[in-house]
Formats: C-alpha cells, structure tokens, sequence
C-alpha cells in the first residue's frame, strides 16, 4: 500500500480537483486522504498580474478534493521569484460538455 | 495527526468552511462527527464569488459537500498539548504512580496474612 507517511512534516504543494494549489506544512493524514496542514497558504497565479500568497492558517483538506501531493525545498522555493511568474487558471478536474 | 481528531479538539473554536460550490461559511464550530458532518452557530455565509453575505443562526453542513476547512494556525500548538497531556495521562494511570502489582509476581505463597494469605497456615 501506498502511504502518505514520508511526507509527514514536509513542506507541501497540495493540488485540488478545482485546480488550486496549496502550500503548507503536512501534519497529518486518514485513509480517506483527509489532510491536515498547518501554515497553509493558497497561491493564485494570474496572467497579467504579479503572483498572490493567501494565507489560510491551519487547513483540514478533505479527501474528494485532493488531487496530488508533492514535497519541495524549501531553499529553492525561497530563491525563486514568483510575482514574475504568470499562468493561467489550472483546470478542474470535471469533464464538463460546456 | 488525524484530520478528524483535529477538527473534534476544535469544538467551540471558530472555523471558516470552504463548500464545494464555493460558498464559505465563517463560524463558531459546535460539533461534529466521523463522517466531517458538522453544526455551526453564529454563521457568516457569503457566496462563491464573495458579493452576497447574509448570517445564520446555526447549521447542520454534511461532510461530502465540504472542500476545506481553515482555522487559527495557533490550534496546532493547543491540540499538540492537549495530546501530550491526554498521552502522559494514560501512561500515568497504565505503569505510573502506584505500580505495585504490575511488578512480577506478586501472588502470596508464603501465607502472610496482612497480603491476603491462607489464615490457617499463617496461624499455625
């Protein structure tokens, strides 16, 4: 079985199925993928606007909602630059006929 | 640290639900329950685009329509006290204090009568 487990206490990117990221720290986790992070913070990456850190505390994700679970370094995060940095809005998961 | 464990310490803490549709509801949790379903009081609920905000008295969420839920980042320090304590409680009450009979052996064979013993044998 594969166990979120290596990833307790790391830095976190957390994607949701409404194409959101997420940053924090991982505390915790259930069978259902439910997560806890602590020091959470959304990212929003905007075309033609610098990038925006939203601080969001303590956060318990619910499990339907994640998507992927990635650690990072902290140090290379700290040097990169994100406000130049542009993207478009990730896609949601749902494959909607609009 | 399970997610549900955490949100069960947060009782009476207040809280802001993200649900599915984007609606977010700001409030003081009151309960919940092993399936995330949760009641609130005094409820700020404003729509997913954020221009319409009207209040609750109390409600009841169901948990399959909540995508987050966020609190104070302080909540993490309290819950991980509360563990300790609840954790040094538990081993205080299992092997601490008063170990006395966790210590080998302590059935009474010679028949001394002050531990319980055969009252015949210590009187003969």
């Amino acid at each position: 079985m594969s166990s979120l487990k290596p990833y307790l206490q790391k830095n976190v990117k957390v994607i949701t199925v409404d194409g959101r990221l997420f940053l924090g720290m991982l505390e915790g986790f259930d069978n259902n993928t439910n997560i806890v992070i602590s020091s959470a913070k959304e990212r929003v990456f905007f075309k033609d606007r610098p990038t925006e850190d939203m601080e969001m505390g303590l956060c318990i994700v619910r499990g339907n909602e994640v998507v992927a679970i990635c650690d990072y370094d902290e140090e290379e995060e700290a040097v990169t630059d994100y406000t130049n940095i542009h993207a478009e809005k990730l896609k949601d998961t749902k494959n909607s006929l609009i | 640290m399970l997610p549900l464990f955490l949100l069960n310490s947060v009782k009476g803490q207040p809280i802001m639900v993200e649900l599915k549709r984007g609606e977010t509801l700001n409030g003081t949790l009151t309960n919940c329950d092993s399936w995330m379903n949760i009641t609130m009081k005094d409820i700020v609920v404003s729509d997913a685009h954020g221009e319409n905000f009207y209040k609750l008295k109390s409600t009841y969420v169901k948990g399959i329509h909540i995508k987050y839920i966020t609190m104070s980042n302080d909540l993490i320090d309290k819950f991980r006290e509360e563990q300790l304590k609840e954790r040094e409680y538990y081993r205080h009450r299992n092997n601490g204090g008063n170990n006395y009979q966790r210590r080998g052996n302590r059935r009474n064979y010679n028949g001394n009568q002050r531990y319980g013993g055969h009252s015949n044998r210590s009187q003969a």
